[in-house]
């Protein structure tokens, strides 16, 4: 920092002009706050005499002759002019221009001004993002832009989120395209390793891909939405694109900004699970009535109090807090802005944590005149601590089986666990603790470019972006003795890659006036793109201690794996914008790209946009309009692609496997040379309306978009092979075709503006609808899985008709009352010696308080031609409201997001109601199982003659360890309803008055108190409705399996410019 | 502007100089950490490489679970009541069942990859690879698809035909019909015939298929073709003629392979039992990773004390088995363990393993069997070099056909149709097991309860009663699920009461226990459970499966 500071001054220095003879003095003022300005551009009027005003905002210039006029200049504010006359001391002050500042909009290759628009942007301002002080930027976007739909993955802190615009465009990745400063970016998640290694299920195993990057450093973030927008990423911009700015430096004094903060969070609820007296209740019944032999602790229920709480045990009050600090400032010629900070968040989920360094310095020069130059250069390391999550064996899955009775220590301080290895549930604060997982990534980005002036209209600029990053996976699986879990093995696990990416853009930019009338802007350019990456996995056990946590001599080793691959891309692109009178505007887009990712037959894609407005307010009749200040009309078509597949997937490859004689060799995936890009089209209509001298904005945008051809290893039946490592797996191939239709509304209003109360509101609204159009050929569907759960492994459909992911099974109606209804039903498990009825049989057989399945199809057997469609993981819409106050040196901002319509998978509840185990705790719902009543008291308990149920309203099945009757197949017996309104901000902040913070030689503080997810309105089960999608998956979304959730957030922060 | 133009060349040579060349090279990426397909396939080495896939790892999902839990715990051999294991147990799974999907899907894969060997090895080695080294591959392709239809048609009945998935996708031919039985039966026959044509006697790397693992698994098929032909001559064809190849075959094998059995019956389930000369096929073991081992070490063992990895605890020979073993069996110490049994080679650094209903030492409590299973369980790492991983991963082989197999199926091939057999090379096979191996009182007659008997105490636990009893069940259906219900599955001992089920004294006396019945457990057993249900996620899949089965019309 400091030796940023000393370079900047000397730059300074340098620049300065020496006073001389007959000379004035003077000082500028920033007009927002009263401060010295430096670098403010103080020149005579038609001569090369200037100065620059110094650290003081003091200038000094020699002059000739009295009539001569003063301009005093800067970046960002508006000039200024006067006589000198017979005056020596000046004192100006220059008001900011703000209009200019606020309406240029990135548009990718260049910027536009707001005005001139005629796709479709949504826009948001670092200073909107500085309420909600989050780690990571995708969370600040979270309903703030119309057609952005962001849900957190999990609340672990720096997992992924998943990010639609405009609804799910493809079977295979959705994320959208980031552009930082010029480097292009995949929202996709990067990989670790996981858990599975050391077996178990995997936990989610996606990282944040934006987790470099520091909310503080951006000034602005511009999505583009419709496909007239994005044509100029080409084969990149199919899902949108994110425009990401960070803070460049303007001339003028040396800002110097704090912007910190402290958070606590805790978890929003608990989820009601049986105490220890409920459990032995329950496990009094389940022994009686399965003939199991009880535990001696159970004997009698009214002696034990609540035993241990294990969602206690897991969940804590995590603290947080960050720092960043950053300077800009600069000279007309110079100008730059560095900033450093530091972040630490603990999760709520004990051990789980996130941690960052990061770094930036942006510079711009202009070099001479007709040249600048410049770049921005951004380091950050960031190391997480991932528990296992999202998995039944995961730390929150576990919590909540973990019988009440085991402790989480024994007598003698060591981890317990349960005693018999019947259970397998972990003791999940020892998975928590010693199942280390961690990932250290160091990430440099940066770009370079020069900017050349052929003369006034037409310039060059060329660059060069980059994004290198370094990764350390490692995780450690101890040797334990956890009650009557025993593993005597440990295992490390060490995973380190690299990747560098390249982009190299160059293109020439006209820019025309003809006729005053006629405006064109013309860009045409090429760019090349390559991306290498390279890893080595290393798998050793048998340490000889715990404590070794290093991958070195110590132990032996079991595998090793590595991997090394590249991509690489060639586009050419333009852009013709053409506006008449400020009236009539028309985009035309190209962009032609070709891929490493297909053959030579299909490698190359054309990508055409255009894009219409018209601005009416500009036309006679309306100008001048005291209601309508602005009304421009747009429409815009074209068409993008995406390339989203790894590399050689139109290929074959030889897999290596280990075989009884060394290396074997067996063919990858089924090889298709005629795979080819994605694409979707899409068309869109908007209407943008200022009134009241644009205090009211309303912009609306209504689209129609298809996608098609995805990138996606196709579904075959299982008997013409797989899509796992472990299959010659199904070919890629281009398949499917998806719709999405929806309107995008935002609409910003100053409702009141006085001198000392302002109150402005943000309201968003998206609707989104989303339909599978077609399939490969033979009408095939996609299913979503749940690890090897069978009767989950066609939990989700994606088929012609229906949205992509869609919820499919079995329709639930009531339980078995009695043994006449088991008869009268569809056939579930047919009896032996007659497969027209249902065998009525306690263990092998259908039982009263079974559930009954819905006979669809009418044929008298449930079975899989009974499953359908039960739900869709798509809101209906979904809405955010942001209303900004301020009083005096007080404000007071809330934001209100909700999702409505659409279900949850709460897959959780097979386990915490399955009752199919002696060994798992069951959610208190489960108090209310379904209950035998018996005719005879004293008669037989399987005699189905004699039984039937005694709670009828109970909607609880009955207990039962062997399921035949398959109680806990995927059925709507566990979808819920995903609908929720959620107070997601509440900022109260406080701005010391001007006159106290002056003295204590600081500019501007503010000092806020705030909260996120404050309150939440739902009818969901589980801890949070706001589930995203599993690994970023669209087969896989809104399905809770111990999900872990967005917590509550209590922060304290400061907000200091020096 | 003067400034400018003196710069603009130089401005442009270096715009030109930063900005890559589109040349299409700079596209033309191919993978850097594998080889590819195309132009994989240019060696003996090569060819042999890829048939070695198709040994080990291949066969994972099927061997890991569904092999033994159709085989041994469906027939009521092994007990195990847990959760959807237990569900084989009681004859309660429905075509949700998990380790049915994995079964199916296991078996589909090893045919996904003995599919790939067929179609690309002769169209894409290169000239310098010998027609023979391609004949051989296809041939020991061929064998393995043959094994993997085996059993697939013996579990399910009716399954379609697949010989070349890439084909069948490229074509968008994807939904496929169930072939029948009659059409497998002559498919299998077909793929050993040739295998046992063009597969070598030997092979110089041990446990490749060979000519004599073709013959024996073809001589399996016909006996069963020919058991169905029993109960339905209309459909499967002329019994006699089938038992008379099958018993030419195994002669062949018996009397001219070579093999032997193994003087010592325990060594055929260890590491250094691997490929003896008992052998003739079995699933490539190594311990080292996931799914490369065998998983039984690890499912089977009791107790931490004699494993590892142990999931055994809840698992033990039922009272119908434990009951079919004579005292004097040879074979019983090795195939199931019970009170006072000692094992020197199982926990060795104690000395070696006694076993005991309850060690509260070890943490080891009574079975509701009294006994525990010991067949393929070879204990922990140290016990055997290391060769015991943690990944379910030992490294003793899964057999798929011993020589004693071949011995017990000729003396069935001999006994055909008939109800009885006094055949002398028949009962000299029989007796080599019955009498020589297992030292029991040597046998002069041969009915096929007889031989299935035998049978059931040779094979326990490795995967084969279900197919055994099919067969019968084939001949006579009535007997065959008067058998499977004759298991007394709801038979459990139980400690009398005056014993405390805490002390060792009282729990590890056989004699303080009643052989009790749970009158929960009502199994029923009939035809229609006699094939599996298809996996509802295959049958979700592809709306065809649900019709009938048609005639497979080959190409060849």
């Amino acid at each position: 920092m400091k030796n940023i500071m000393l370079f900047f001054l000397a730059l300074l220095f340098s620049s300065q002009v020496m006073a001389q003879q007959g000379r004035i003095n003077g000082i500028v003022i920033d007009g927002k706050d009263g401060t010295p300005m430096a670098g403010a551009n103080v020149q005579i009027k038609g001569t090369t005499n200037g100065a620059i005003t110094d650290v003081d905002g003091k200038f000094s210039l020699n002059v000739t002759t009295d009539g001569s006029t003063l301009v005093i200049t800067s970046v960002g504010y508006k000039s200024q002019s006067m006589k000198i006359g017979s005056k020596r001391d000046f004192k100006i002050t220059l008001e900011e221009n703000s209009e200019v500042l606020n309406e240029v909009v990135v548009v990718g290759y260049g910027t536009m001004k707001k005005k001139d628009l005629t796709g479709s942007v949504g826009s948001i301002s670092g200073d909107n993002l500085k309420n909600i002080p989050v780690p990571n930027i995708d969370q600040a976007l979270q309903g703030k832009i119309a057609g952005v739909q962001v849900t957190s993955n999990s609340g672990t802190p720096g997992a992924a989120t998943t990010i639609r615009i405009r609804g799910v465009n493809s079977l295979g990745d959705n994320e959208p395209l980031y552009v930082i400063d010029g480097v292009q970016m995949s929202g996709a998640g990067s990989e670790i390793a996981g858990f599975d290694w050391a077996g178990g299920t995997n936990g989610q195993n996606k990282v944040n891909p934006l987790a470099a990057i520091s909310p503080s450093d951006i000034i602005s973030i511009d999505v583009l939405k419709d496909a007239s927008a994005c044509a100029i990423y080409g084969a990149a911009g199919s899902n949108g694109v994110i425009l990401v700015t960070t803070r460049r430096g303007a001339a003028g004094k040396v800002k110097l900004t704090y912007d910190g903060y402290a958070s606590a969070s805790v978890i929003p609820q608990k989820l009601d699970m049986m105490n220890l007296k409920q459990f032995a209740e329950y496990q009094q019944y389940l022994c009686s009535d399965w003939g199991s032999t009880l535990d001696d602790h159970f004997k009698d229920p009214s002696l034990l109090g609540n035993g241990q709480d294990w969602q206690d045990a897991i969940f804590r009050t995590a603290w947080s807090q960050s720092h960043n600090f950053s300077a800009s400032g600069g000279t007309d010629k110079v100008k730059f802005a560095a900033s450093a900070g530091w972040t630490n968040q603990d999760g709520v989920v004990i051990e789980s944590n996130f941690n960052r360094f990061n770094s930036r310095f942006n510079v711009d020069a202009q070099a001479r005149k007709w040249l600048a130059l410049g770049g921005s250069l951004a380091f950050s390391r960031s190391n997480e601590k991932i528990t296992l999550n999202d998995g039944s064996d995961g730390v929150i899955m576990t919590s909540l089986l973990m019988p009440p009775n085991v402790p989480v220590y024994d007598l003698d301080g060591n981890f317990a666990g349960p005693e018999s290895v019947q259970g397998v549930s972990w003791n999940p604060v020892a998975v928590a603790m010693k199942r280390d997982n961690t990932l250290l990534r160091n990430r440099i980005m940066g770009n370079f470019y020069a900017s050349i002036d052929f003369y006034k209209d037409l310039n060059l600029r060329v660059e060069y972006n980059f994004d290198g990053s370094n990764n350390t996976n490692k995780a450690f699986h101890p040797t334990y003795h956890w009650g009557a879990l025993k593993n005597e093995i440990n295992r490390i696990m060490e995973r380190s890659d690299q990747s560098y990416y390249w982009n190299q853009a160059d293109y020439f930019t006209y820019k025309h006036t003809f006729a005053k009338k006629h405006s064109v802007v013309l860009m045409a350019g090429f760019e090349a793109q390559k991306s290498t990456w390279e890893g080595t996995q290393i798998v050793k056990k048998n340490l000889s201690s715990d404590d070794i946590t290093k991958l070195g001599t110590d132990g032996t080793l079991e595998s090793i794996s590595g991997w090394k691959d590249k991509s690489t891309k060639a586009s050419y692109f333009g852009r013709l914008n053409y506006n008449y009178s400020d009236k009539y505007y028309l985009t035309f887009t190209m962009r032609r790209d070709g891929s490493s990712k297909f053959g030579s037959e299909s490698r190359w894609g054309t990508f055409p946009a255009v894009g219409l407005a018209w601005r009416a307010s500009n036309e006679s009749f309306l100008r001048n309009n005291r209601v309508i200040s602005n009304l421009k009309l747009r429409l815009g078509y074209g068409e993008n692609g995406h390339d989203k597949i790894d590399n050689y997937m139109w290929g074959s490859s030889m897999t290596a496997e280990t075989s009884p004689w060394g290396t074997s060799y067996r063919v990858s995936h089924i090889s298709n040379p005629k795979l080819k890009w994605e694409s979707a089209i899409q068309t869109d209509g908007g209407i943008d309306l200022g009134l009241f001298n644009n205090r009211i904005e309303l912009t609306v945008d209504a689209y129609y978009k298809t996608s098609k051809n995805f990138l996606m290893q196709i579904s075959v039946p299982s008997y013409l092979g797989g899509n796992t490592s472990d299959d010659i797996a199904a070919p890629y191939a281009n398949v499917g075709k998806i719709e999405n239709k929806g309107f995008d509304i935002t609409l910003n209003t100053q409702n009141i503006q006085t001198k000392d109360f302002s109150w402005s509101t943000n309201l968003n609204f998206s609707l989104n609808r989303n339909k599978v159009k077609a399939l490969n050929e033979s009408g095939q569907a996609f299913y979503g899985a749940i690890d090897w759960y069978s009767e989950f492994q066609t939990a989700t459909i994606t088929r012609v008709g229906s949205p992509v992911g869609s919820f499919y099974g079995y329709t639930t109606e009531g339980l078995f009352k009695d043994k006449q209804d088991i008869l009268n039903h569809a056939v579930q498990k047919a009896d032996p010696s007659n497969s027209k009825i249902n065998y009525v049989n306690k263990t092998a057989g259908v039982w009263v308080g079974d559930v009954k399945f819905k006979d669809l199809n009418n044929d008298n057997v449930i079975d899989t031609k009974d499953q359908k469609v039960i739900g869709s993981p798509y809101p209906d819409f979904t809405f955010g409201v942001t209303n900004s106050f301020t009083y005096k040196n007080i404000d007071l901002s809330f934001a209100v997001t909700g999702s409505i319509g659409g279900e949850i998978l709460n897959f959780a509840k097979t386990l915490t109601e399955g009752q199919t185990s002696l060994w798992y705790n069951q959610s208190t719902k489960v108090l209310n199982h379904a209950v035998y009543g018996y005719t005879d008291a004293a008669g037989s308990t399987t005699d189905a003659d004699n039984v039937y149920l005694a709670n009828p309203n109970t909607n609880v099945p009955r207990a039962t360890s062997t399921d035949v009757n398959r109680n806990n197949r995927m059925s709507d017996r566990f979808l819920e309803s995903a609908t929720y309104v959620r107070l997601s901000s509440l900022t109260l902040g406080y701005t010391l008055p001007q006159s106290f913070a002056k003295k204590l030689q600081i500019e501007r503080l503010r000092i806020y108190a705030g909260a996120q997810n404050l309150l939440t309105i739902t009818g969901y089960d589980g801890y949070d409705p706001e589930i995203g999608s599993y690994n970023q998956s669209a087969l896989l979304t809104n399905i809770d399996r111990g999900h872990y959730p967005t917590p509550r957030i209590f922060t304290f922060g400061l907000n200091i410019d020096f | 502007m003067k400034v400018m133009k003196k710069y603009i060349k130089y401005i442009c040579m270096v715009a030109m100089l930063l900005s890559v060349s589109s040349c299409s090279s700079f596209l033309d990426v191919t993978p850097e950490d594998s080889r590819t397909a195309d132009n994989y396939y240019n060696s003996e080495t090569d060819v042999r490489n890829n048939t070695a896939s198709l040994y080990g790892r291949v066969w994972w999902s099927w061997q890991e679970h569904a092999m033994w839990e159709f085989g041994d715990i469906m027939s009521g051999e092994l007990y195990y009541t847990y959760d959807q294991e237990g569900q084989f147990y009681y004859m309660s799974f429905n075509s949700g069942n998990s380790y049915l999907d994995s079964g199916w899907k296991g078996l589909y894969r090893v045919i996904s990859f003995a599919n790939s060997v067929i179609s690309d090895v002769p169209s894409k080695s290169s000239s310098s690879v010998s027609q023979s080294v391609i004949t051989q591959a296809v041939a020991e392709a061929r064998f393995i698809r043959g094994v993997a239809y085996y059993y697939l048609t013996e579990y399910w009945g009716e399954v379609p035909i697949v010989t070349n998935s890439s084909d069948n996708i490229s074509n968008g031919d994807l939904d496929l019909n169930k072939n029948n039985r009659k059409s497998l039966y002559k498919f299998i026959i077909s793929d050993f015939t040739y295998a046992m044509n063009n597969l070598p006697s030997e092979d110089s790397q041990a446990g490749r298929a060979t000519k004599w693992a073709a013959e024996g698994m073809l001589a399996k098929v016909y006996l069963t073709r020919a058991s169905a032909a029993m109960g339905d001559a209309a459909t499967y064809g002329d019994a006699s003629s089938d038992f008379t190849k099958a018993k030419d075959l195994c002669s062949d094998v018996i009397t001219n392979s070579g093999h032997t059995l193994d003087s010592d019956y325990a060594n055929n389930f260890t590491v250094d039992g691997n490929n003896n000369s008992e052998s003739l096929f079995a699933i490539q073991c190594k311990s080292g990773a996931y799914e490369l081992g065998n998983s039984r070490n690890c499912n089977f063992a009791r107790s931490s004390t004699i494993a590892d990895q142990c999931w055994g605890a809840g698992k033990g020979p039922t009272i119908s088995l434990e009951k079919a073993f004579s005292s004097s069996d040879n074979r019983r110490k090795w195939t199931y363990m019970k009170q006072g049994d000692y094992y020197s080679m199982l926990d060795k650094s104690d000395g070696g393993y006694t076993y005991n209903n309850l060690k509260t030492a070890n943490s080891e409590t009574p079975s509701d069997m009294l006994a525990h299973i010991k067949k393929y369980v070879i204990g922990k790492a140290s016990d055997c070099n290391n060769n015991v991983g943690t990944n379910q991963d030992a490294g003793n082989n899964v057999h798929i056909l011993r020589l004693s197999d071949v011995y017990l199926m000729y003396a069935e091939a001999v006994l055909g149709t008939s109800s009885s057999t006094t055949d002398a090379t028949a009962l000299k096979y029989f007796n080599a097991v019955h009498h020589d191996r297992a030292g029991l009182t040597a046998a002069t007659s041969l009915s096929f309860t007889d031989i299935l008997a035998e049978r059931r105490l040779e094979f326990a636990f490795e995967g084969m009663r279900w197919l055994d009893i099919k067969r019968y069940y084939y001949r006579d259906k009535t007997d065959a699920l008067a058998l499977l219900n004759g298991t007394g599955r709801n038979l459990y001992y139980k400690l009398k009461t005056g014993y405390n089920s805490a002390l060792e004294d009282d729990a590890n006396d056989n004699s303080h226990y009643d052989l009790v019945s749970n009158t929960n457990i009502q199994v029923v057993i009939s035809d229609s459970q006699m094939f599996l249900p298809i996996p509802s996620e295959a049958l979700t899949s592809d709306a065809l499966l649900g019709d009938a089965a048609v005639d497979y019309t080959t190409t060849e």
